[in-house]
């Protein structure tokens, strides 16, 4: 009897991970009533994040450092390597783009058209800038310059906008706040060619306006004129390094990655033990469980790549 | 045909559907609302894989089809949950 014991508690225990040559039965682990407990998990976990960024906004969020500097330096950097001209900053065009991401903050939306029909066009107009051609593009919750241009870029219309010959002038906005109940950036891009063409900035302009973005003035008084623009007073954009207590993006995605690789172990084992000692059970197929998680271990690490544009 | 072929036909059409989705999860790689579209469309091919398959084999039974639905399932939502945050 104190010898059979330890065995069983062995016997059982094992069973957990590799199937039951037996009762020709998957591991416990891999039970159907294991598997509705992972899918109850799963909306617990995620269903509690939304939970704590409801009630304590801005402890979940996106972390990101993100410059506008960098912003134009590569927008620039990518329209050079087309062939065609560097764009210049422009005050307006940046003052549109900040009143647009307050305002997507304010009203609780992600759009180039805000619930109640306000368009970008709207946002430029206001600002007095009387466009030929504009345009906008939108991104949240990237980590860096770089990714956001990057993913501008590999969206063909979106790259359209940056590398459209019709545009003059640019303006950004990198803007903090919650949004959704989760401390999120939003990063505004207005392009435009004036119709007056007097908004033309100088590149010594241009240093000034960037300059300007990380001094963060507080000047309000936002109605430019076209004959004597203070560029370097009209923008006002929030320090664009965000830190929460816990980056939901990689956190939520490092949780569903663990969870495929070790669904996949599992399954793993079922195959190799099932194999080495010839257990033939009446499931499903894990060899087709398997190949179907793969796939979407695939997408999970696709998904690493971080943030989201429009 | 054989058994053996019969299955390698079988695996053939889940890998190439799962594939084809996958293509376009990649080219939809900054559209979550094509992304989430994808995935759904990916559990329901993969729980329908599994009952013809397992239909044609003549080893369909209630908790294989239960099991095939959990597993779409399981794939389904937590794509969502990580896309939806």
């Amino acid at each position: 009897m104190s010898k059979t014991l330890p065995n069983h508690k062995e016997y059982s225990f094992k069973h957990h991970f590799v199937p039951h040559p037996h009762h020709k039965t998957r591991a416990t682990l891999l039970s159907h009533s294991a598997i509705f407990t992972y899918l109850l998990g799963i909306v617990l976990i995620f269903g509690s994040f939304r939970l704590i960024s409801k009630t304590f906004p801005g402890v979940l969020g996106y972390a990101s450092d993100i410059t506008t500097q960098d912003l134009l330096n590569l927008t620039n950097q990518k329209r050079l390597e087309s062939g065609l001209t560097e764009l210049r900053i422009n005050s307006a065009l940046s003052s549109a783009a900040k009143r647009k991401a307050e305002d997507m903050f304010k009203e609780g939306y992600w759009s180039h058209i805000s619930p109640s029909g306000t368009e970008p066009w709207d946002f430029i107009l206001r600002e007095n800038y009387d466009y030929v051609y504009a345009g906008e593009n939108l991104a949240k919750n990237f980590n860096t310059s770089k990714d956001v241009v990057q993913a501008w870029v590999n969206s063909s219309s979106h790259k359209e906008n940056i590398m459209n010959k019709n545009y003059e002038e640019i303006g950004f906005a990198v803007v903090n706040g919650v949004l959704d109940g989760y401390e999120t950036t939003l990063v505004v891009q207005m392009f435009g060619k004036s119709r007056t063409g007097s908004y033309v900035a100088s590149a010594k302009d241009e240093n000034k306006i960037l300059e300007s973005v990380a001094t963060v003035l507080e000047d309000t008084g936002l109605v430019p004129d076209p004959k004597n623009e203070p560029i370097q007073k009209q923008i006002v954009i929030e320090n664009p390094v965000v830190q929460p207590t816990v980056d939901i993006a990689t956190a939520s995605k490092a949780i569903g990655l663990v969870f495929v690789i070790y669904i996949v172990v599992l399954l793993l084992l079922d195959i190799w033990y099932s194999k080495r000692h010839s257990i033939f059970k009446l499931t499903g197929h894990s060899l087709a469980h398997l190949s179907f998680l793969m796939i979407t271990l695939v997408g999970m690490l696709l998904m690493m790549m971080p943030g989201k544009i429009l | 045909m054989t058994e053996q072929e019969k299955h390698i036909l079988h695996y053939s059409f889940l890998a190439l559907g799962l594939s084809v989705l996958s293509v376009f999860f990649v080219l939809f790689r900054f559209d979550t609302r094509a992304q989430l579209i994808l995935a759904a469309l990916g559990s329901l091919y993969y729980v329908l894989w599994g009952i013809i398959h397992h239909a044609l084999e003549k080893r369909l039974n209630r908790l294989t089809i239960f099991e095939y639905i959990l597993f779409g399932a399981l794939v389904f939502l937590l794509i969502f949950s990580v896309l939806s945050l």
